[in-house]
């Protein structure tokens, strides 16, 4: 069984408009997400800004309500307060946030901030407590004269690695991390991915890795899910994401990562290009009328794409042909 | 689970001493002592601070040694006494009646009522805004609707036929009937602030951290507009010296017989005496003046302060 | 547009029942009533019991509340005991004297307040700015009926530039020195309280001018070459402006309760004056309709400001 399982989420927010106010539409910030993520696995989700994946990370935690959907944890619905506190729900998932200032209370200090979660589910008495805080300073490597700093004092890598070292102080099973590093310089951005890699080593963390970045998803994650308007367009390992690109927004999404290799660069150009064009050719193949991606159809054990009904019904057939399971 | 964390770090109990006395070097002071120790550093802040406390702490305490009742009895023998003579130092109104003692009885009743209509109505003010603000959606708009309704209200025509309509009343019923009407101001003030705080991602981390409402309201939102508080609840303070020495001006304030500044005052409305007998009013005007004016200078000095701690604040980065 | 000033104008109706049925029960919960030794000390018990059955005094609350209601609406605001006359010809005189009096307040404020507001952002951190400072510290925080007193000790009673009672004079004659004879009444009064009363245009507008000053778009304009005054004339006044003529509205209900304590000290028999007399006699006819009518001038002052800020700015009117 795996971890968590999110099944038809949906986050929608209403229109409201005309005379009295009523709903005259909705916004679909999440339509119908489905994903799993296993035990000790970091489970990556991208998309463009807007498309829905912070809305899914913070319905995941209870942050945001859930319109429709479950998301079982421990067989239990979370998307419903009452669930989430009979199960110490908060306990077991946490989260770090994009921007490290505005995560930290700029009033408390540091040893507040990590024992925040500390004080709420595990009543430690005041000594262990600041060990505990101490010990988890020294995990993420900070020293312990932060104990009784505030959080402006530090520069953004600190900061993320206290958001780090506060998420982990209960011991939790999965950490949701939304864009943990899209806010840091280039450089800082390694150092608080490999401490985030560490710890999921020493703990055997889940965590679900919210990034536009594919470099940084490549690196961290094993499973993928790509994201756009409020729904998954391909999900597969890293291996069928990044050399085995299906859906035309995942094509153009990979031909959009940087080269560094100069001596390509007019190649790289050329395919970027060509990728774009296919884009915009085919966009009306790719989404239905309400310009909406179709649903996930298999196509290898790990790698479900949402094709196109002609272009799924082509699949299932081959598939069949060959005996692939589906 | 615990042993996770221990393996992973070798700090131990045994480093705890040690640590601690490392991480108390370098301790930053909190935001409001930056604020005081900037405030401090404002002499003539300081001075009127001072003064301040002093001159309340004294109308209390002298206020204690007069008998009020006795002091309000009319004296024929001192009608409209002349100020700077021994037994008056400031004269004596139309009943005889001493009006040193009356101001130092008035004052320690102004003042008082001034201090607990703040207290009051800014609490409320206070935990309106904040719960308006954080909750938002719903809740939000329906204390709207009451703020709305309330915004409307004549306020001081509603005050004065209330203070008709009950029959006995005293200094206590008055502040309270008084806060009913000011804790507007002060909600708004505080709403706007918390609905840009709310918003903010410490207050999503305290809740996914398993931080109750109440606590996040109280503990996480309130002390990052802590500096806003304390400077509003000054400038109501000096505000709010005015509302109940208006009311008892127009005659609607304290009952008949317990003296306030507002009263004192109200001698002007004899034409009589605002010409001849300047002494009966002027000196409850001019004090009036004073206390307003020195208490909301300390509320700009604090705000100052606070723009400047939260500059330090930034600074030290 | 029109939807948002019909739904802002239908909010309005159950605020307005509210605050009817609030003012009603105000009115019935004061003390005594206005026959009793009011008329006559020697006015026999019988007869007052039947003056109260004819006026419905009996009744149970709600119907006293709807026939007082159903009076509202044909214009009939009741008798006034104390005066003899009906309530709304009383509003009717004493009213024109308040609006007179409040509209010149109005003006002057804003004659005041907006120069000095400029003027302050123009010199921003000069010393003519610290000096305006000082001017709405000062200003803000004095009690405004301190101010009255002191205003009218000096310039009414000592320096006797201004009368310190009533209207208009009694030897005044023909237009021209009625018209004369009500502004000398109304300068002492309207000009403490535009002085006094000018704190927030003040404030308001040097921050907005201020702000704008500093702004991306007017450091564009600025870098593209156009002259300063222009830049003052077509961006930042006209953005700073108009919120500002909208707060008119909401300055009502400030100057509303200001007039009573204005008229009392200048004896000026205005509505406020009216409601301290009707409150001293248990006029309770009088009270409910200067209570319900001031009510009702604040709900359509803030009525006006929401609609005038909506139409200025969009971000009020999508909210």
């Amino acid at each position: 069984m795996s971890l968590i399982e999110i099944n038809g989420l949906k986050v929608h927010y209403p229109i409201r408009g005309g005379f009295w106010n009523r709903v005259v539409d909705n916004v679909k910030a999440v339509d119908g997400v489905t994903f799993d993520i296993e035990a000790g696995e970091t489970y990556g989700l991208v998309g463009e800004s807007g498309s829905g994946k912070s809305t899914t990370a913070k319905a995941i935690i209870g942050l945001e309500k859930a319109t429709a959907g479950t998301v079982m944890y421990k067989g239990k619905d979370v998307t419903k307060g009452e669930n989430r506190r009979k199960l110490d729900y908060n306990r077991d998932v946490q989260m770090i946030f994009q921007d490290s200032l505005s995560s930290l209370n700029p009033r408390k200090r540091i040893e507040d901030v990590i024992a925040e979660p500390l004080r709420n589910f595990e009543h430690l008495d005041k000594e262990e407590e600041k060990l505990r805080v101490l010990q988890l300073l020294d995990i993420v490597g900070l020293d312990a004269d932060a104990l009784y700093k505030y959080p402006h004092q530090f520069s953004g890598g600190q900061r993320q690695r206290i958001g780090v070292a506060r998420a982990v102080a209960t011991h939790p099973k999965l950490i949701i991390a939304d864009e943990p590093v899209s806010a840091l310089d280039l450089s800082v951005q390694a150092q608080v991915l490999n401490f985030m890699k560490k710890i999921q080593r020493q703990f055997g963390i889940s965590y679900l890795f919210i990034s536009h970045d594919l470099g940084v998803v490549r690196h961290m994650c094993k499973n993928i899910a790509i994201m756009t308007r409020g729904r998954i367009v391909e999900v597969g390992t890293r291996d069928d994401i990044y050399n085995n690109p299906m859906h035309i927004y995942t094509k153009r999404l990979l031909a959009a990562i940087p080269e560094t290799n100069v001596n390509h660069r007019e190649a790289h150009r050329k395919h970027r290009l060509e990728i774009e064009k296919i884009y915009q050719e085919q966009q009306k193949t790719y989404y239905d009328q309400d310009r909406m991606a179709f649903p996930l159809v298999k196509v290898s054990p790990t790698h479900s794409v949402a094709l196109p009904p002609e272009l799924a019904k082509k699949f299932e057939q081959q598939s069949e042909n060959k005996g692939v399971n589906v | 689970m615990k042993r996770d964390i221990e393996d992973a770090t070798t700090i131990s109990k045994a480093d705890l001493a040690k640590l601690t006395k490392e991480a108390n070097e370098e301790a930053t002071p909190s935001r409001l002592k930056i604020m005081w120790g900037e405030f401090k550093a404002d002499k003539p802040a300081l001075v009127s601070l001072f003064l301040l406390v002093f001159f309340i702490l004294f109308v209390i305490i002298a206020s204690e040694f007069i008998d009020v009742p006795k002091m309000m009895e009319t004296n024929i023998m001192g009608y409209y006494n002349k100020p700077f003579t021994p037994d008056y130092w400031l004269g004596a109104d139309a009943g005889g009646r001493s009006i040193v003692k009356e101001l130092i009885v008035g004052s320690r009743n102004s003042i008082s009522i001034a201090i607990g209509l703040t207290i009051i109505s800014s609490t409320f003010g206070i935990c309106w805004g904040l719960i308006s603000g954080y909750y938002g959606g719903l809740v939000d708009l329906a204390m709207q609707r009451v703020y709305d309704f309330m915004m409307i209200i004549p306020m001081l025509m509603t005050i004065i036929v209330i203070v008709t309509i009950i029959p006995h009343y005293n200094a206590i019923t008055l502040t309270l009937i008084l806060s009913i009407f000011y804790w507007m101001g002060t909600s708004r003030l505080i709403r706007s602030r918390t609905l840009a705080e709310s918003q903010k991602d410490y207050v999503a981390a305290s809740k996914t951290s398993g931080t109750s409402n109440f606590k996040i309201i109280f503990r996480e939102i309130m002390p990052n507009i802590s500096s806003l508080i304390i400077v509003d609840t000054t400038l109501s303070f000096a505000e709010n010296i005015g509302v109940e020495t208006g009311l008892s001006f127009l005659g609607f304030g304290l009952p008949m017989g317990t003296p306030s500044l507002g009263t004192l005052i109200a001698n002007a409305n004899d034409p009589e005496n605002i010409t001849q007998y300047w002494w009966t009013w002027l000196p409850a005007a001019i004090e009036i003046i004073i206390l307003c004016l020195s208490i909301s200078y300390i509320g700009q000095v604090m705000r100052r302060t606070t723009n400047a701690a939260q500059r330090r604040g930034q600074d030290q980065k | 547009m029109w939807k948002t000033i019909l739904r802002r104008v239908l909010i309005m109706i159950p605020e307005l029942i509210i605050l009817s049925i609030l003012v009603f029960l105000l009115a019935k919960a004061m003390p005594g009533d206005p026959f009793t030794g009011s008329i006559n000390p020697r006015a026999d018990p019988a007869q007052i019991h039947h003056l109260m059955a004819i006026h419905g005094l009996y009744d149970p609350w709600y119907q006293q509340y709807w026939n007082w209601v159903a009076h509202l609406f044909h214009g009939d605001l009741g008798m006034s005991y104390e005066y003899q006359e009906p309530v709304v010809d009383l509003i009717q005189q004493r009213g024109a004297n308040t609006l007179w009096l409040a509209l010149f307040t109005m003006v002057l404020t804003y004659g005041i307040g907006l120069p000095l507001g400029m003027y302050a952002a123009h010199h921003e951190g000069k010393l003519q700015d610290t000096l305006v400072r000082v001017y709405t510290y000062v200003t803000m925080s004095i009690p405004f009926f301190v101010v009255l007193v002191i205003g009218i000790w000096i310039f009414g009673y000592a320096l006797n530039w201004f009368p310190t009672s009533g209207s208009v004079s009694a030897q005044a004659s023909g237009l021209g020195g009625t018209v004369l004879s009500r502004l000398d009444h109304i300068i002492l009064p309207g000009l403490l309280g535009a002085l006094f009363g000018t704190v927030n245009i003040v404030q308001y507008l040097r921050s907005e001018v201020i702000d704008a000053k500093h702004s991306d778009y007017v450091r564009t304009a600025r870098s593209k070459g156009v002259p300063m005054k222009d830049i003052y004339r077509h961006h930042i006044f006209r953005n700073s402006l108009l919120p500002i003529a909208a707060f008119a509205g909401y300055s009502i209900t400030g100057l509303l309760g200001g007039s009573i304590f204005t008229e009392m000290v200048f004896s000026y028999p205005g509505m406020g004056l009216l409601f301290l007399n009707a409150i001293n006699f248990r006029d309770y006819t009088v009270i409910t309709a200067l209570v319900l009518l001031y009510g009702f001038l604040n709900l359509l002052g803030t009525l006006l400001s929401d609609i005038v800020l909506s139409i200025v700015d969009p971000r009020v009117r999508v909210e």
